[in-house]
């Protein structure tokens, strides 16, 4: 009979914590068991708390990434004329470092399309660091619908990278190539934003990979 | 489950007797067991159907936890304020998602007490801002939203409460140039709690101004001056702001210590081995734009002559630059407190004393004066002065000296306070009085005022011209007369008999650009300032003569000091001596002000 009594009280407990663990979950990400010389990166939701009045329609998404000990992240944005599939283009772009942790450590990042007073500018923040940008008129942040979203991972997944791969944490762009004065289209460029987490050990590499040369870097398929 | 129920067996196995060795023993041993461990198909449902109730429970156990584990490392990571006091403050920061904007969440008890208070200006290390707004902070848990933009309009601090407007600071686009800023809080992204009779700032934010003349720069500040920005803090309703005290100790031992006003000119022993006996000045950081971060150098010295027969010459503490014959021995001095020290102390301040000592034995009880004494060991002629400091928090620019004699001096005739400064300060022109208001022209700015360069000065008497040394091979070019009564009238309420006003003016209205000579090494570069060297100097004379005034001297120079190099642009001002009758009551003001109409 305690016995009995045990399970009935443990399977109404196990179910609220389920629950509670699903919700937590899928609103601030939940890092994958894996080996903890990777780099892990969940999504996480934006909390009403966090946009105060007259920024409401922001856009914004919100990563945690967990880094080994002694990674020393790197941060690229570019807005303008982004790649499809590897970082660089001829856009506004802008690097930053974060500081190197003997221990394992935390950061959240929020890559934040903030519309005040009706412009658009883009602000990036990470655990140490924040920067702000403005977006260039022909990248129409205010149309998602019309644009092609890729981020490295949704809510409620996890994703492991190895500590020398590139992350790709968010690019969006334009479903069309961009286009010159004449009309004619450019080849492989597209009206977008993206942003890159790597080492910084790996800055020079991953410099030539944003300026063509492909065989430096690879980005990781989704 | 219990073997209690088993029947006993019909047949006994036969005694053994218990005295045989061990192995029999273990035998009765086996068989007992083997009689305890039977039972029947009932027993072996009920034991399996206990199991099975509690596998259920077991691997509920398990699961929830990893459960727990997980939700609490989750947990971390959500902008959930733990409360782990609810009769404090608990409070955390946010996770911001644009730099414009920082969020804060808070829980107080009812009846906290707690107000929420929002400064733009006069934020500094040392205290806090005495002009703010404030707000009383709802009890209960809440979020704070601190939104600081800039557009067109100026600038723009607002502070929200669960979203609704709280408190808000607007200034126009010329309140400042902002070139950089830098932030603190006290509050951290875990949960905390604080009590409710702690001060808690939430932002510190100062600014940085870009520099006036450079163009990638900022304008030099240190951390204890006021300065625009942001200031966000939690206090209790009925705990005033306590703001920064006028007067301050800078940090640091050694030859960084030094005296005065936070926000102004200060006073140190100078630290360079020949120049002992030295009042090292070192004006506001605004005035010389940064001249201050030079602190093993005397950039800008009052070296203290007392004279004891007129016409015999001034004696000098310093060490003397440039002579053939051994030096004689500098006279140091020592900074005190007192006039008269207690006789169980030696009364020397130092930077070992923390600030409430100084505080309490230097400044006024009103706290807006504050005096030292610059304690000389005696001249070789037996005088032995004491030169009262004075510093005034009405005036953060002026320092003030009143040279008097310590008891048993030498009787003094004068006391000469000449000037010494480096390439960064090359003045060349005077302000004067209209030759045809001498009497009557003040320095408020409606009276036309001369503008004399050095060439139009006279040389001073003969008398005056003696040399400090017989042994000096530096040429130095005479004194010249700067007359007293042309010297603009200056009118105080504390000072109703008036001041002359002394006033030294540069001709390099952009100093950045020069870069001279380049033979020389960055010691000797040109960046001087556009400031001015301002004098107020008592206009009563003295009651026992008309030669009893204070006398105004220049000295021009055509090299660079201390060097033998041609100073491009001609001859500038060198030294300035200004001689006090003694003995006197009234003290002499000094200040090295910002030129704002060449920084404009």
């Amino acid at each position: 009979m305690i016995g009995v009594a045990f399970t009935i009280h443990s399977t109404s407990h196990l179910s609220t914590l389920r629950q509670r663990h699903a919700d937590l979950r899928m609103n601030v990400g939940l890092f994958e068991q894996a080996d903890a010389s990777k780099v892990r990166v969940v999504r996480a939701k934006v909390p009403e708390e966090l946009l105060a009045p007259g920024i409401e329609d922001s856009i914004v998404w919100r990563f945690r990434i967990s880094f080994p000990a002694n990674y020393e992240p790197c941060y690229q944005s570019t807005l303008g004329l982004v790649k499809p599939g590897s970082p660089g283009g001829s856009g506004s772009s802008n690097t930053s470092f974060g500081f190197p942790n003997p221990e394992p450590s935390e950061s959240i990042v929020s890559l934040s399309f903030i519309k005040d007073k009706g412009e658009w500018i883009f602000s990036k923040n990470y655990t140490g660091g924040a920067s702000t940008h403005s977006v260039p008129p022909a990248f129409r942040i205010g149309s998602l619908e019309n644009l092609v979203i890729e981020q490295v991972v949704d809510y409620g997944d996890s994703r492991s990278f190895d500590v020398h791969e590139p992350i790709c944490l968010l690019r969006i762009r334009d479903k069309t190539l961009a286009t010159n004065r004449d009309g004619t289209p450019k080849k492989d460029l597209h009206n977008g934003f993206s942003f890159y987490v790597f080492n910084a050990q790996n800055e020079k590499a991953f410099t030539a990979w944003a300026e063509g040369k492909t065989a430096s870097m690879e980005e990781q398929k989704q | 489950m219990s073997h209690s129920s088993a029947k006993p067996p019909e047949h006994s196995e036969p005694d053994i007797p218990l005295t045989t060795p061990a192995g029999p023993t273990n035998r009765l041993s086996a068989r007992t067991m083997r009689r305890g461990l039977r039972f029947g198909l009932l027993e072996l449902l009920l034991m399996t159907a206990a199991i099975a109730a509690w596998i259920p429970a077991i691997q509920a156990r398990r699961e929830i936890l990893q459960l727990e584990t997980d939700i609490q490392m989750m947990r971390q990571a959500t902008v959930e304020l733990i409360v782990q006091d609810p009769s404090v403050l608990n409070l955390r920061a946010l996770p911001s998602v644009w730099q414009n904007m920082e969020v804060w969440k808070y829980q107080t008890p009812p009846d906290g007490g707690l107000e929420l208070r929002l400064a733009t200006e006069g934020i500094n290390s040392t205290g806090f801002p005495i002009h703010y707004q404030a707000i009383p902070l709802p009890d209960g848990q809440h979020t704070i939203s601190l939104k600081a933009t800039k557009d067109q309009d100026g600038f723009h601090h607002v502070v929200y409460i669960d979203g609704e407007t709280a408190l808000q600071k607007h200034h126009p686009p010329t309140w400042m140039k902002a070139g950089t800023s830098f932030a603190k809080t006290e509050v951290s992204s875990k949960s905390r709690t604080f009590p409710l009779h702690q001060v808690v700032t939430l932002r510190k934010e100062q600014s940085q101004a870009k520099h006036p003349l450079l163009q990638f720069a900022i304008a030099p500040v240190e951390p204890q001056q006021d300065k625009k920005g942001v200031m966000l803090w939690i206090s209790p309703q009925a705990l005033p702001a306590q703001p920064a005290p006028p007067f301050i100790a800078s940090a640091g031992q050694g030859v960084r210590w030094t005296i005065g006003h936070r926000q102004g000119i200060r006073v140190r022993s100078s630290p360079e081995k020949d120049a002992v006996g030295l009042l090292d000045i070192q004006p506001s950081v605004e005035s010389v734009l940064g001249e201050r971060l030079w602190d093993k150098e005397t950039r800008f010295g009052v070296s203290v002559r007392p004279v004891v027969q007129l016409g015999s010459g001034a004696e000098t503490p310093e060490v003397q630059a440039g002579l053939k014959a051994p030096a004689p021995a500098p006279i140091p001095f020592t900074l005190k407190a007192e006039f008269t020290p207690p006789p169980q102390s030696t009364g020397k301040l130092s930077g070992k004393m923390n600030t409430e000592q100084w505080l309490q034995r230097s400044v006024s009880d009103d706290g807006n004066k504050m005096r030292l004494f610059a304690h000389y060991q005696p001249f070789p002629s037996g005088a032995q002065p004491i030169v009262e400091i004075l510093f005034d928090a009405n005036h953060p620019d002026r320092i003030g000296f009143l040279p008097r004699a310590a008891p048993g001096s030498t009787p003094m005739q004068a006391c000469e306070l000449v000037t010494r400064f480096d390439a960064r300060f090359f003045w060349r022109k005077v302000l004067l009085s209209d030759a045809q208001h001498t009497q009557t022209s003040t320095d408020s700015g409606n009276t036309p005022l001369d503008v004399l360069l050095l060439s139009q000065l006279k040389p001073a008497p003969k008398a005056a011209l003696k040399p400090l040394s017989p042994n000096a091979t530096t040429a130095e070019l005479p004194w010249l007369d700067v007359p007293f009564n042309r010297l603009p009238l200056s009118h105080l309420p504390s000072d109703p008999s008036g001041s002359r006003k002394l006033t030294l003016r540069t001709d390099v209205n952009n100093a950045t650009k020069l870069k001279f000579p380049l033979q020389v090494t960055s010691r000797w570069m040109y960046q001087g300032v556009p400031n001015q060297q301002v004098w107020w100097l008592p206009a009563e004379r003295d009651t026992n003569g008309e030669d009893r005034h204070i006398k105004v001297q220049l000295r021009p120079t055509d090299s660079f000091p201390t060097t033998k190099l041609p100073l491009p642009g001609g001859q500038a001002i060198g030294n300035v001596r200004i001689t006090i009758p003694m003995p006197t009551t009234q003290p002499v003001w000094l200040a090295i002000e910002a030129d704002a109409t060449l920084l404009n």
